[in-house]
């Protein structure tokens, strides 16, 4: 087995076409039913970041693996885009392939903004998501615009004889996270208080 | 016969056999031979010389002429050299455990 210089290798970050391809790989990985294939995918989804090209059946599985490792982690986005915090788990659809992620990203940016590939294929994966986003944040209040427009967001209440908003409901990510209530502190006249001698149990405030 | 440090086709093949037999909760740090003589117990044998047809690249029946504490002394040296929980950790954050 050879002692590799593997360890000094640095991964490069990837434009989003590559990107999409390690994306890409990584699902396929998740969903491999032969070893061989998954080391295979793994070995492409090194060589997509960084330029060696060494022979990976004599190189030790821990070099490979920390490789590997280091690759997702230098294509990871550097920003925390809420977008990526939604905790429902996707289902596979049934028009999911290999290969769909990078035309995903290609049908909304050329959708949306006419770009060309060449121009998309170039984009920061940061930007990318970040885009994406703010295409979903408009859609969702394009929608929200429709819905209120719509005899479906208004609901009568038999109780109050009255009718109520409906508001279409949002993405996970996009619903407001809901503060902790401000405790109001209240003067309480003296005559209300306890009469006698008041002793403090609370040794912190003495 | 010797332990070999292996390439990751075979790793993952030998983290696919003893994946069932390593608790997730079994400590970087355990002692090698807590979670080895775990292992010893309960693997079966042909799955017990596939792995050391893996560690060590003998064939076999070449194994089955070994003395019986030269194929464990193997096993054990094989499991300590491939940092063997470090391997099936990596092998199931890949998602392969049910699959492959």
């Amino acid at each position: 087995m050879k002692i590799t210089e593997l360890s000094k290798v640095t991964p490069s970050r990837l434009t989003l076409k590559s990107w999409a391809t390690l994306d890409d790989y990584r699902k396929q990985i998740a969903n491999c039913k032969s070893i061989d294939v998954a080391c295979d995918l793994i070995f492409k989804s090194i060589e997509l970041a960084v330029i060696e090209r060494p022979k990976w059946d004599d190189i030790f599985w821990m070099d490979v693996s920390d490789l590997y490792i280091r690759t997702s982690r230098a294509n990871q986005p550097i920003i925390q885009f809420p977008i990526l915090t939604s905790k429902t788990e996707k289902d596979d659809f049934p028009w999911e392939y290999p290969g769909r992620t990078w035309l995903f990203w290609l049908n909304v940016f050329a959708k949306n903004y006419g770009w060309d590939e060449a121009s998309i294929a170039t984009l920061d994966i940061d930007t990318a998501i970040g885009l994406y986003q703010e295409i979903v944040v408009d859609e969702q209040m394009r929608d929200e615009w429709q819905w209120g427009l719509s005899e479906k967001s208004v609901e009568y209440v038999p109780s109050t004889k009255k009718s109520k908003f409906v508001p279409l409901s949002r993405p996970e990510w996009m619903q407001a996270v809901a503060k902790p209530k401000k405790i109001v502190k209240t003067k309480i006249l003296k005559s209300m208080m306890p009469a006698g001698l008041v002793v403090n149990l609370d040794l912190d405030d003495s | 016969m010797k332990a070999k440090l292996l390439n990751l086709q075979n790793a993952l093949r030998l983290a696919s056999i003893l994946d069932k037999y390593i608790d997730e909760k079994t400590n970087a740090n355990a002692e090698a031979l807590d979670f080895v003589s775990a292992i010893v117990d309960k693997i079966t044998p042909d799955e017990f010389l596939h792995c050391v047809n893996l560690i060590s690249g003998e064939t076999k029946e070449a194994i089955k002429q070994q003395i019986s504490i030269d194929t464990l002394t193997c096993f054990v040296e094989g499991l300590r050299e491939n940092q063997i929980l470090s391997l099936v950790s990596f092998y199931r954050s890949l998602g392969l455990k049910n699959n492959a």
